[in-house]
């Protein structure tokens, strides 16, 4: 188990330098550069600029020296904020956007699978037919849309809620219940389908044959085996919560990540780019490797060597 | 299975409580507001964005600008008639007060007695001549495009410059660096007295002295902070307010100063918030989380009622531009039928939703050298547009080559865009493609030149003719992307630049105007910004002008005539 974790771990390095090398290129071949102004500055300036942060020199050279400070944990500078460090620029907002996704994902899990199971149990019954159609609702509707209808009931209509910023709970209750709504449904429709799935079972049958009581039987032999599926999914679906949404935090005005990202790109502020781009590699990278070793703890069939 | 039932129906009991309680929370926080007598004077207005900097000899954008307004006061400033005023100085330089040499060659301000900074240590002339020459330090990754306004400043150019340009670049030594720098016309006679040396007698110069390069920045806090001196906690300046918190990407409090030398500021507390979309914003301010805000134009029509809607007329021009540097477009007779074919005031109506005053004229009104009958030789007409493509040698468009208008893909190029290409079609029988970039790959393409024709929107950085006519139409000028070039229309530049007489230099700028519209047709003029947003009622006493930044009002934010009423 250890060596299978030491062996995945380091796997995470010619991961990120991929990822870190494509980038690169990518980000270097888009035309126009982090100093394009709507006053465009005398090309002597701009040679000023490039000399000073190094963008005149080859780009493997570029790309050698990013690796180095990267090493030593240097992501660079922003070139659109005034010397801030990468770090710092998008540190602030990872923290931000961790919570809100975290806290989206809490929802989303607390809610979707309990309502899966249920649904699963009441199969073709009212409850089903409601918590199917909830889990449509919540699919389908854009969840820039359900911000809008969540904006004009508590804020416009009732004044209840603030419409921006982020540091309060109250500021959170928007934000977080319509990034939640997409993984809650989701998460709900692959629960159902695989408690039905484990519905079917013999050992299920088993469990019920012997008189063992509701609670025993779908806690202990359903719940258990019909997460796996679930498991599998929340893995990814958790790390693009975390990363950010832009949508989302644009809407409400939440200085994350996932918004510091989109800017970056726009104002071709490369460190920020790459900071951001390495960071969301290493979170789905994460992830992956934390459903994997979920998997082992949730069905003792499954050991890693 | 009935207990599972029950189980079910406890869940959604538990689920919909939970919902309750929320709800129940959310109603209660809202009573927690400052009440009583005294209504907190705090002003809450949205910026687009995090200010790239607030360093005065680094910044140039308009949210930056729009906050630097309130931390720091330079020697000058100006009045809501946008003339120059004394701020730090006792008075503004005159010949007729000796503070200008007759020869207009020698500047000297004489300081206010007991100037201080916000750290409550004084304030002198060293300050002045130390921020100054920082300006122009060429390894300061300031903008040049700034920069080079000062350049009428001796030894300004030498030492900005000092770098070399991409073909020759020059690696001078600390010691040449230093002495370059010593060269700058800059130099504190005294703690009080501040004297400017120029290369050529300038009618501008107090002007520049009156914007954000000008304002000085503590050489110890920058010595022992480097790039960080900026953050709340850490930047001291002179202005009204002084930066209590910077919390990037979300807010920025800005809180009166104490040592400030002039009248306390209405406002006790400005409050900034970064909202960079539109909607939110507007949103916000709907809900009472805003008093400040601009409106979204997808809202114009039903807030054009509402009291709390504000217009207020812009320095700012939008035109048509073309590239004279390239086929068909260094024809001015191709230019003109281009320009003739577009109807200005369909375009407000249409584009822009009427907010903005259709023009054919470059300079804006309220700026010497307006000039309401400039460029009526490329006004709407398009029977005249079609004899002068035929002039040309191209009838109804016949063998014209293919024609690209670049735009930036906002929605306002967009749609700007859109409305030109069906205009030239309806009205000149021609037909040009459309090319949408996204910001930086545009402003890559405009600052090289390479376009035949694109849309560009100028907003005054100084309320003086010279920002409009010498940065875009002299030849080899910084922001001249049209390739423009006419020896009668630099030499009109110069001699106004040389004219002491303002109504005299004014006249000149309009006779160049004449020539860079009516006879070169070097763009075809649209519109004249307005600026629409939205203020809470019990906000009074706000001032506007023509200059305002991103933050409407923001030249006149610390006058002690606002007030926050209660509500």
């Amino acid at each position: 188990m250890t060596a299978y974790l030491i062996r995945r771990l380091l796997w995470l390095v010619p991961v990120l330098l991929f990822v870190a090398a494509i980038t690169f290129v990518l980000m270097h071949s888009v035309p126009g550069g982090p100093w394009d102004r709507d006053k465009p500055l005398p090309p002597a300036a701009v040679e000023q600029l490039n000399r000073k942060y190094g963008l005149e020199r080859p780009l493997w050279e570029q790309f050698g020296r990013y690796l180095l400070g990267l090493l030593q944990g240097d992501l660079g500078v922003s070139y659109r904020h005034s010397d801030r460090p990468v770090t710092e620029v998008i540190g602030g907002g990872i923290k931000v956007s961790a919570t809100l996704g975290g806290l989206a994902m809490l929802v989303a899990a607390a809610v979707g699978v309990p309502l899966g199971i249920v649904a699963a149990l009441r199969r073709n019954r009212a409850l089903d037919y409601l918590s199917v159609s909830l889990a449509t609702l919540g699919a389908s509707t854009p969840n820039f849309v359900l911000g809008i209808v969540l904006i004009v009931i508590f804020a416009s209509t009732f004044h209840l809620l603030p419409t921006i910023g982020w540091g309060s709970w109250k500021q959170a209750i928007m934000p977080v219940l319509a990034l939640s709504a997409l993984p809650t449904a989701f998460l709900a429709r692959i629960t159902r389908a695989s408690t039905l799935d484990v519905l079917q079972q013999d050992y299920v049958r088993t469990a019920w044959a012997k008189g063992l009581s509701v609670r025993a039987v779908v806690l202990r032999h359903v719940a258990r085996n019909a997460l796996i599926p679930v498991l599998t999914l929340a893995g990814p679906l958790a790390a693009a919560l975390v990363t950010g949404s832009f949508i989302i935090e644009s809407q409400f005005a939440i200085p994350g990540v996932g918004r510091a990202f989109v800017t970056a790109i726009f104002g071709r502020d490369y460190g920020v780019i790459m900071g951001v781009t390495l960071f969301y590699a290493l979170v789905v990278a994460t992830a992956n490797l934390a459903v994997d070793l979920a998997y082992a703890a949730a069905d003792p069939r499954i050991r890693y060597r | 299975m009935a207990r599972t039932m029950m189980k079910g129906v406890k869940f959604w009991a538990l689920l919909a409580l939970l919902a309750l309680a929320i709800l129940g929370m959310a109603a209660c926080g809202q009573g927690d507001k400052d009440e009583g007598n005294g209504v907190p004077q705090v002003l809450r207005a949205r910026i687009a964005g995090d200010p790239e900097t607030l360093d005065p000899q680094k910044a140039g954008f308009a949210t930056d600008i729009s906050i630097m307004r309130q931390l720091f006061r330079g020697l000058v400033y100006f009045d809501q008639d946008l003339n120059v005023v004394a701020a730090a100085a006792e008075e503004v330089p005159s010949v007729e007060n000796g503070g200008i040499s007759v020869d207009g060659l020698t500047y000297n301000f004489e300081l206010r007695d007991g100037l201080e900074w916000s750290d409550g240590s004084p304030l002198t002339a060293y300050d002045w001549e130390y921020s100054l020459k920082r300006f122009f330090d060429p390894t300061l990754g300031g903008n040049q495009y700034y920069q080079s306004f000062y350049y009428v400043i001796e030894g300004a150019q030498e030492y900005n410059t000092a770098l070399g340009t991409p073909d020759q670049p020059r690696t001078p030594t600390e010691s040449e660096l230093v002495s370059l720098r010593d060269g700058v016309g800059v130099d504190a006679v005294d703690d009080d007295t501040l004297q400017i040396r120029l290369n050529t007698a300038s009618n501008t110069f107090l002007y520049l002295m009156s914007l954000w390069p000008g304002y000085p920045v503590k050489h110890e806090a920058i010595d022992s902070l480097g790039d960080a001196w900026t953050e709340a906690g850490s930047l001291v300046s002179d202005g009204p307010f002084m930066l209590t918190e910077w919390a990037h990407d979300q807010r920025l409090v800005l809180e009166r100063n104490p040592y400030y030398w002039g009248p306390e500021p209405g406002l006790e507390r400005l409050e900034l918030l970064v909202i960079p979309d539109e909607t939110t914003a507007f949103q916000a301010y709907q809900n009472g989380e805003l008093d400040f805000t601009v409106a979204p134009p997808a809202e114009l029509q039903s807030l054009k009622t509402n009291p709390e809607f504000h217009a207020e007329a812009q320095l700012s021009t939008f035109g048509l531009l073309f590239n004279t540097a390239q086929k068909p477009f260094d024809d001015p007779v191709i230019r003109k039928a281009f320009a003739r074919a577009i109807d200005r005031q369909a375009y407000i109506d249409l584009v822009v939703q009427g907010l903005g005053m259709p023009t054919t004229g470059w300079i804006p009104p309220g700026m010497p050298g307006f000039d309401p009958e400039a460029g009526q030789a490329l006004s709407f007409d398009p029977d005249a547009a079609h004899s002068l493509l035929a002039d040309a040698g191209y009838p109804e468009g016949r063998g014209l080559p293919d024609i690209v208008l670049t735009t930036v893909s906002e929605d306002i190029g967009r749609l700007s865009a859109e409305f030109v290409q069906e205009q030239l079609k309806q009205n000149l029988g021609v037909n040009v493609a459309i090319e949408t970039l996204d910001l930086p790959s545009f402003q890559m393409r405009f600052g090289s030149g390479e376009f035949q024709m694109t849309f560009l929107g100028w907003n005054g950085d100084y309320p003086h003719p010279e920002n409009w006519i010498r940065d875009l139409f002299y030849t080899g000028a910084s922001a001249n992307m049209a390739g423009y070039s006419n020896t009668r229309v630099d030499a009109l530049i110069d001699q106004a630049a040389a004219e002491k007489d303002p109504l005299a230099a004014a006249d000149l700028y309009k006779e160049t105007q004449r020539i860079i519209l009516d006879e070169d047709g070097v763009l075809a003029p649209i519109f004249h910004g307005i600026s629409a947003f939205l203020v809470k009622p019990y906000v009074g006493g706000l001032v506007f002008t023509a200059t305002d930044g991103e933050v409407r009002g923001d030249v006149f934010l610390a006058s002690p005539g606002i007030s926050i009423a209660a509500h």
